[in-house]
């Protein structure tokens, strides 16, 4: 199927920013991350709303679609694709923690708190205040910049190990060591929160 | 970041990979009484350990399930929150106001919605369904109806699904069983009501709390007897379930013929052997071994493709399962062995996997042929550091059965165990190894369920030529290794694949013996106890042996090797009768004969069947490069310790000056070993110095010394040694070492060898003779190597030497 000529040029831009930003050119970045966040918006909106389509969405299964759809993938290595990732998962974050904080706003906290006792009761993974967690995220970075970019790519990016190591240039072990402590610090984190409101 | 951070930071990391029982005492004392920093590490501990699955979900999927649905009032229902949705509808809980009872609310989902005929249809078969009321049968309360949204409103329950309780383990037998008693009689009482399930599959039993079982969707999929035309069978189910379902869809079915109570039959078949086995069955390939045979032929009934010879009522398989269990109440103990003898046949290939393969490698088939490989060690991501073995294990594991299947040169374990804690990218790593594509993966355990993934990488361009992740049961994970060389094998055009025969393994054996490897290979080689075990678990187990053989040879040049070797003989004489095709079973037989026997003859003819078993075995390579040396064939000596080096680079970097020295090549030895030392300072061990001595370097040799006992931070010794060398000269070196190695043996076991040699830098003949006359009544194994030593040069006219060369079976020069 012949592709929109728009979106060729759409991926040959992306591809080249992605290239010059994993040889270093840093501004590569800024000029990249709208692209991306006007592209994972749309894609997250259609989903987000799709509440009656019944299939759960993942965050990896978004990105990979608006990969697809920017990435001129002939032309680039896959360390650009953890690259991309990367900056996608930045983008994941904001998209869904605003998602969070708007709806957080239109249910009203007491409303929130209640179906949050409940779900701790059946779900076996109760469902996670994302604001809480945003915050205590930027804590982090305060603390330990690394370790909440490990948190940030794997958890709102869906990045794997291995990606996530590619693109911070460490080994996957040191991911994994950085992913047990930044854990252990945000369960703390966020559950002080939580305790704290009452 | 600030220091106080970074010590909090790695005494998380030091503690959590202790055992629990440990890290009490370990943060104590790494703490030393910092008690707001033990205080801060105990308070992480403690969030991690509760911490559970935080954070293990990307965080989309979890937005997708908290909807805005939830909190809404639907009729007098209000919905808590969405449970699941599957490829018909979405299910939320909620709460029923009227009744104060929580139920489950059902909404058709997307495409269904909006289809007027579809609509009615599922109104009409829920009715239909909310008249049965059976224990094993999810109940259905009412129909409702919210702005043209039909939902059902059904019982509430707590569990699981069949589906994810499979995904973390298959069943024990017995629990299998019952389950599928409880299934049949839910079954039962629905098709006696005329009402055909018609999508009878693990996401549709759900395994309540209290550990009953309830078929769910009654009715949902079709009245009795309605024709399910292969169209109708898309609109039901939905696109994206029809794969899913497909798996378990009778002939009948699929052919798009009618359908009666006998399909469910088939498709309950299909869920008891994945319950007893993990898997589903795959057409042509006998059944699983954790298949009890009894069950097996229930299942075989089953799975009748022609319906007349099925079971035809669900009480008829009741029956035959309900003698299964009488039988099994008699021989339960028979039937655990069996369960727990899996059989890693490599055959048992998931046909899914390769034909996804294939296709994705028919697209890129201009891929570049592959000359070497190395394999990087998996990366355990178990989070749980105790798993290091497995990882390992199957590391190794994949890197022998590349070496064995493929004529590619495979870089060897010890060589690419260097990655395991660092990893550069993987470009210098290649340039490293000097291989043209890296393997790499990681490892991930969840209970019983292991999953692997694996890409394969084009090293100079960086490309991925292939990647696959894998996911299996604990014991059938243990065969992957032969699955995924193969398959890599062939994507990279690694030359033809010989096929291995298959084998049957214990997995609790080959547990063992993975842990004994894991030991064998780390510093203090170990391991024994763990390879005794394996082949007392399964005394046919020829690798094992093998690995017990390897063990006790390294033993002996430590304790008695009088004792040991018989035994080191034994075993590998053991793994040669159980599996003359094993490479790693000739090679043992080749060491135990060598260094034990003394017998050069049927040692060269195991090592060269083991390297006719494996071409690219880097061990058997280098140890037929000593023995040739004792045979004088010196080129064909250097030549395989160059092969053995060019195959495993990191293992032995001294093997081939050390074969230098050994052929008295030294301006070779010392100049292959500086350039080796020098890529890799301090992994040279004695050879450099012995170069320098053999090369009559004598300024160079003590500089050597020196740096040696600095290496080991023995100051005072290097100090003394440049000293004395600097007023003294060689000999006044050579005999303050030999004074500190007397004085050594006086408190603990030195080898006569070793005293040998610090008396043949002296060339004092009779006391160098009479340690080596020792050496040889306690039966030193590297005695073989005698006469290749230069050291020993100056006895070469001594009667007394000539006749211990000949005691020891050396062939003496032309």
């Amino acid at each position: 199927m012949p592709r929109a000529p728009e979106a060729t040029d759409a991926a040959g831009e992306v591809s080249r920013l992605l290239q010059a930003w994993s040889r270093g050119e840093s501004d590569a970045l800024d000029r990249l991350t709208p692209i991306v966040y006007g592209e994972l918006l749309r894609l997250a909106r259609r989903h987000l709303r799709g509440e009656r389509n019944g299939h759960s969405m993942q965050a990896t299964a978004l990105v990979n679609e608006a990969y697809v759809r920017l990435v001129d993938f002939t032309r680039i290595r896959w360390q650009n694709r953890a690259h991309f990732f990367a900056v996608s998962a930045q983008v994941m974050r904001r998209i869904l923690v605003d998602h969070a904080r708007r709806r957080n706003a239109k249910r009203g906290r007491s409303h929130r708190h209640v179906s949050l006792d409940e779900a701790v009761v059946v779900a076996p993974q109760p469902s996670l205040d994302l604001v809480a967690l945003d915050e205590a995220l930027q804590a982090l970075a305060r603390v330990d910049a690394r370790k909440a970019q490990v948190v940030e790519m794997r958890f709102f990016g869906g990045l794997s190990v291995e990606e996530s190591a590619a693109v911070l240039q460490v080994s996957a072990v040191t991911v994994m060591r950085d992913w047990r402590t930044a854990k252990a610090w945000l369960y703390r984190e966020v559950m002080r929160g939580t305790t704290g409101d009452g | 970041m600030d220091e106080s951070w970074m010590r909090v930071d790695a005494l998380l990391q030091s503690a959590l990979e202790r055992p629990h029982a440990e890290r009490d005492v370990f943060l104590r004392e790494a703490c030393g009484g910092d008690a707001a920093l033990e205080c801060e590490v105990r308070s992480l501990l403690d969030s991690y350990d509760q911490a559970g699955t935080f954070l293990e979900r990307p965080a989309m999927e979890m937005d997708a399930a908290a909807d805005p649905f939830v909190g809404r009032d639907i009729s007098h229902y209000r919905i808590v929150e969405r449970l699941g949705g599957g490829g018909m509808g979405v299910v939320y809980r909620a709460q029923d106001q009227r009744l104060h009872r929580f139920v489950a609310l059902k909404f058709l989902a997307g495409e269904f919605a909006d289809d007027p005929e579809c609509i009615s249809r599922f109104q009409r078969e829920a009715r239909a369904a909310s008249a049965l009321n059976h224990p094993n049968i999810c109940t259905i309360y009412d129909v409702g109806d919210s702005d043209g949204h039909p939902f059902l409103v059904m019982e509430h329950l707590e569990g699981a699904t069949l589906r994810e309780r499979l995904t973390e383990t298959r069943l024990p037998a017995e629990r299998a069983l019952l389950l599928g008693l409880e299934i049949l009689d839910g079954l039962e009482a629905a098709h006696n009501a005329g009402i055909v399930h018609r999508d009878i599959k693990p996401a549709n039993i759900f395994i309540t709390s209290g550990g009953h079982a309830k078929i769910l969707d009654f009715g949902l999929a079709t009245g009795g007897g309605i024709a399910a035309g292969a169209d109708s069978a898309i609109d039901q189910t939905g696109v994206g379930a029809v794969l899913g379902t497909a798996a378990y869809m009778a002939p009948e079915q699929a052919r798009g013929e009618e359908v009666d109570q006998r399909t469910d039959l088939w498709a309950f078949g299909i869920v008891l052997y994945e319950m007893l086995s993990g898997t589903r069955p795959i057409a042509g390939i006998g059944p699983s071994a954790d298949v009890p045979p009894a069950f097996a032929n229930v299942i075989a009934r089953c799975l009748e493709p022609d319906r007349e010879r099925r079971y035809q009522h669900a009480s008829e398989v009741r029956a035959a399962l309900t003698k299964v269990r009488r039988v099994s109440g008699r021989r339960r103990r028979a039937w655990l062995t069996a369960a727990a003898i899996a059989l890693l046949v490599a055959t048992g290939l998931v046909a899914a996997e390769i034909g996804d393969i294939r296709q994705r490698s028919s697209g890129s088939a201009r891929g570049p042929l592959i000359r070497s490989i190395a394999v990087l060690p998996l990366v355990n991501l178990t989070g749980d550091p105790s798993q290091e073995y497995l990882t390992d294990g199957l590391t190794d594991e994949l890197i022998t059965m590349l070496a064995r299947q493929t004529s590619a040169r495979v870089v060897s374990r010890s060589s690419v165990m260097r990655y395991k804690n660092t990893r550069p990218p993987t470009r210098d790593v290649a340039r490293e190894l000097g291989v043209d594509s890296v393997l790499e993966g990681s490892v991930t355990r969840v209970g019983d369920r292991v999953h692997i993934t694996a890409q394969l990488i084009d090293a100079p361009s960086g490309t991925h030529l292939w990647a696959q992740s894998y996911d299996r049961s604990f014991d059938d994970a243990l065969a992957l290794p032969n699955e995924l060389s193969r398959t890599v094998a062939r994507e990279a055009r690694l030359g033809a694949s010989v096929l291995s025969p298959p084998r049957t393994v214990n997995p609790a054996a080959h547990d063992a013996y993975l842990r004994g490897r894991f030991i064998w290979f780390s510093p203090g080689s170990g391991g024994l106890e763990y390879f005794q075990k394996a082949v007392s678990l399964q005394p046919d187990y020829a690798l094992a042996w093998a690995g017990l053989a390897d063990a006790y040879v390294t033993q002996s040049g430590r304790t008695s090797p009088l004792q040991v070797m018989p035994l080191a003989g034994a075993a590998a004489r053991k793994a040669v009768e159980l599996d003359d095709s094993l490479p790693e079973a000739h090679l043992a037989l080749a060491a135990t004969l060598f260094y034990g026997d003394w017998d050069l003859k049927r040692a060269e003819v195991e090592l060269l069947r083991a390297l006719e078993l494996n071409p690219n075995f880097a061990e058997a390579h280098h140890l037929h490069g000593y023995l040739l040396t004792v045979l004088d064939r010196n080129s064909e000596a250097i030549a395989e310790q160059r092969r053995s080096m060019e195959l495993d680079p990191f293992a032995r970097p001294w093997a081939l000056g050390r074969a230098y020295v050994q052929t008295r090549q030294f301006d070779a030895a010392v100049q292959e070993l500086r350039m080796r030392e020098n890529a890799r300072p301090g992994t040279m061990t004695r050879d450099l110095a012995d170069a320098y001595w053999g090369a009559g370097m004598w300024h160079e040799w003590a500089d050597e010394m020196a740096k040696r006992f600095r290496a080991s931070n023995d100051e005072p010794s290097a100090r003394t040694i440049e000293r004395i060398f600097k007023r003294g000269g060689k000999v006044a070196a050579a005999e303050w070492l030999l004074s500190t190695i007397e004085t050594r043996a006086r408190n603990r076991y030195v080898s006569f060898n070793e005293l040998a040699l610090a008396t043949a830098r002296l060339e004092r003949t009779d006391a160098t003779m009479a340690y080596l006359e020792r050496a040889y009544d306690e039966h030193y194994p590297f005695l073989i190597l005698l006469k290749s030593q230069p050291l020993f040069d100056f006895l070469h006219h001594d009667e007394r030497f000539l006749a211990l060369l000949r005691k020891i079976g050396i062939p003496l020069s032309a």
